[in-house]
């Protein structure tokens, strides 16, 4: 707000308004409206407590209808000086989200839930960056600054071990900067060291390094955290072109895909309701590991194709639908027929170690390679984490270390349809129970399944402009129309509304500046000498954890 | 402070005063004040009227035959003592010890209480509350009140620090006095500006 001294700059006086629908506030004749932007903060101070809101409207008042009628000469600056703000006068609507003082609990123990609305004619007022600081807290061991309100300098901080335990999601329109507010919350957990991450990057953005919105180039985890973090690559020949330094390359066997890895495919695999059915068929008749070796290599004539199709109870067109599909997948030169040294278990134990790990996919960035993999791996995953956390609650251990997995394109494996019966709908539903959450990022999120958007703990949207996808986002949060105009008029780049579970209120932040050298020795990331000792230290660390 | 004229008719709301002197009226919308039981009362002044001192008995034309209008007061040295000037001054406050109130007083004004123009000093006094104009706007004066407000203002203002910000804030007051009807409040405004 430029010229505005921060803090305590009175704006106006409360007029009217209620719990659900907000307040309105007049504006003093002293407060250009132009300088009231929605999202801003303001603290309301009420006879017994104070009011912290958000704006989530601004209007213009008159004090008479015939204003509207006849207009003033407003070319006359006298007349001017007499109409603005008696005349003529702005209005905010602000929702009054927490109590920040005054209340013995909201003293006590931080800010409360508003409760109720404050008398009429209270004095309203910037909020000041204390007022905000005592919301959002500081930076320390859990909390991480993620950016910054709008026009002000105080942190926003996220308190990333109350976020990893739900699933979360990162929303917006394309180019809108999902991927840069990733990659901070991602950083965000690996340095705060609350959840081990697995993250599918889809178009190698995480990993190595990425692009800005502005087209310069960025460091990626692994540059800045190289002791801490593994890249995995599905597509070698690209990562060694792109001089990434690679923890593996990941070969997945024919007879690591199971018959419910194709189920989630079979929207993209063009399968028929049929030939889903299939599968499941040809894995009953010849084990998880083997049935799709056996779909590949059956001849598509001959007697015993026909009788093994008959045997089964598959149609040939059935099968034919079914062979078509998966000749798609066998294209993948990932795919190999046999694996030996299996990946999914190099991942599971850097994992467990604490490791953050990214899958590099390369050029094998369509919609059928992802899911594949991301499904598969999951699966496993998920597994593994269940097993563990049943053990250590039979022994009395404490749970494994939090995982997020961090999926794009989220609509696909959460779309109605098919999320009852995926592994990332059931993480998403069943949420902490095993310490695995999802991190889910999406630009449609009205083709998330109702149910699994209803259990995601922390959003965080960028600009989102479609009526559906605002909707969706915004089902059952209070205060869910004022936060609608403030969601729809977000710029386009770096700017974010943050609300659910791991925020006391919720925020509009400009994100934390990411590309510079200080944002990277701001993140605690090292370089030269300091960083072969730092890589050094956290070898001999990790070893002798172990 | 100068003594202007006599009270010859007096109410709550307003009293008539008659001047000593012919033609010698405080302007319109000047601000003059009288003495009350204990207080002073002050008023606003509007509809001055010259005329005879019998109702009954007009005057008639007599210059036909004079070059100047001077002359014509002259050569009938009686019309000064048959004509007399008169106003009228609607109530707007009375001073309660050191303050002023800008509302009617208690007391009406008496009859044959002295009329005394209001100086520069007390211009200024008066003019720290606008809270009198309702009273201005429900005068029942001859003509528009809304010109003696504009007269009363513009007056006040000359005495203020800032006349530009008295006008505005008065133009403020009025806007809020005038809510339902905009086109009274331009009237105004465009009879104050600066």
């Amino acid at each position: 707000m430029g010229n505005l001294p921060e803090g305590d700059r009175k704006l106006g006086i409360v007029t009217s308004g209620s719990l659900v629908t907000g307040l309105d506030v007049r504006l003093d004749p002293s407060v250009a409206i132009e300088e009231m932007k929605v999202g801003q903060y303001v603290t309301i101070t009420g006879d017994r407590s104070h009011f912290l809101g958000m704006i989530t409207d601004i209007k213009l008042g008159a004090i008479g209808p015939g204003l509207q009628e006849t207009p003033p000469d407003i070319s006359d600056p006298f007349v001017k000086k007499v109409m603005t703000g008696t005349a003529t006068y702005g209005i905010i609507h602000v929702a009054p989200t927490l109590v920040i003082g005054g209340e013995a609990a909201a003293i006590l123990e931080g800010p409360q839930p508003v409760k109720t609305i404050p008398c009429h004619f209270s004095p309203v007022f910037l909020s000041s960056q204390r007022d905000i600081d005592l919301v959002f807290g500081k930076e320390d061991n859990n909390r991480f600054h993620v950016g910054n309100p709008l026009d002000m300098e105080t942190r926003v901080c996220l308190n990333l071990a109350e976020f990893v335990k739900r699933s979360n999601g990162v929303f917006g329109k394309s180019g809108t900067g999902k991927t840069f507010l990733t990659r901070l919350l991602l950083i965000g957990m690996l340095q705060k060291g609350v959840a081990a991450n697995l993250v599918f990057d889809m178009h190698d953005e995480y990993g190595w390094r990425g692009t800005s919105e502005r087209d310069y180039e960025v460091k990626g985890l692994k540059q800045l955290f190289p002791s801490r973090v593994s890249v995995f690559t599905l597509d070698e020949e690209r990562s060694r072109r792109r001089a990434v330094a690679t923890d593996g390359v990941i070969k997945i066997g024919w007879n690591e895909i199971e018959p419910e890895d194709i189920e989630l495919l079979s929207k993209t695999l063009n399968l028929t309701e049929p030939a889903r059915q299939a599968v499941y068929q040809f894995g009953q008749a010849f084990g998880d590991s083997k049935w799709l070796k056996k779909v590949l290599t059956l001849e598509k004539e001959g007697e015993d194709s026909k009788e093994l199709l008959d045997r089964l109870h598959v149609a040939e067109s059935t099968f034919r639908n079914l062979r078509r599909g998966l000749d798609g997948l066998k294209r993948l030169p990932f795919l190999v027929p046999e694996v030996t040294d299996s990946v999914t278990e190099q991942i599971l134990q850097r994992l467990e170690r604490k490791n953050h790990v990214v899958i590099e996919f390369g050029r094998y960035d369509n919609l059928a390679a992802y899911m594949l993999v991301a499904n598969m791996f999951t699966r496993r995953i998920y597994e593994r984490y269940r097993e563990a956390t049943e053990r250590a609650a039979g022994e009395g251990r404490p749970k494994p270390h939090p995982l997020v997995i961090t999926i794009e394109e989220a609509h696909k494996f959460l779309d109605p349809e098919i999320a009852g019966q995926t592994i990332f709908g059931t993480i998403a539903r069943e949420m902490r129970k095993y310490n695995v959450t999802l991190l889910v990022i999406d630009q449609r999120p009205s083709g998330i399944d109702a149910e699994v958007m209803s259990q995601i703990g922390t959003k965080l949207s960028c600009l989102l402009d479609n009526e559906k996808d605002v909707d969706a986002v915004l089902a059952g949060v209070p205060g869910k129309n004022e936060l609608r105009a403030v969601l729809s008029r977000l710029e386009s780049r770096q700017q974010a509304l943050i609300f659910g579970h791991a925020v006391p209120m919720p925020v509009v932040i400009k994100t934390r500046e990411y590309g510079s050298p200080e944002s990277y020795k701001a993140f605690g990331a090292v370089d030269g000498d300091e960083l072969k000792a730092k890589t050094a230290r956290d070898k001999k660390d990790l070893w002798d954890t172990l | 402070m100068t003594r202007t004229g006599e009270i010859i008719e007096a109410g709550t709301r307003e009293f008539v005063a008659e001047c000593y002197d012919l033609y010698c009226a405080p302007s319109f919308g000047g601000l003059v004040k009288t003495k009350g039981e204990g207080t002073e009362i002050y008023a606003v002044v509007h509809d001055t009227t010259t005329a005879s001192l019998e109702p009954g008995r007009t005057t008639v034309a007599l210059g036909k035959k004079e070059s100047d209008e001077a002359d014509v007061y002259h050569s009938h040295p009686q019309l000064s003592k048959l004509l007399r000037t008169c106003f009228r001054a609607v109530v707007v406050g009375y001073r309660d010890g050191p303050s002023i109130r800008h509302f009617l007083p208690a007391s009406t004004p008496r009859v044959h209480g002295f009329v005394f123009q209001c100086d520069q000093a007390e211009l200024k006094e008066f003019g720290k509350s606008f809270d009198f104009l309702s009273l201005l706007a429900g005068s029942q004066m001859q003509g528009p009140p809304e010109e003696l407000i504009a007269a009363c203002l513009r007056q006040m203002s000359v005495a203020q620090d800032s006349p530009g910000d008295f006008l505005v804030a008065a133009g403020k007051e009025l806007t809020v006095l005038y809510n339902q009807d905009f086109n009274k409040l331009n009237y105004i405004l465009r009879r104050i500006r600066l």
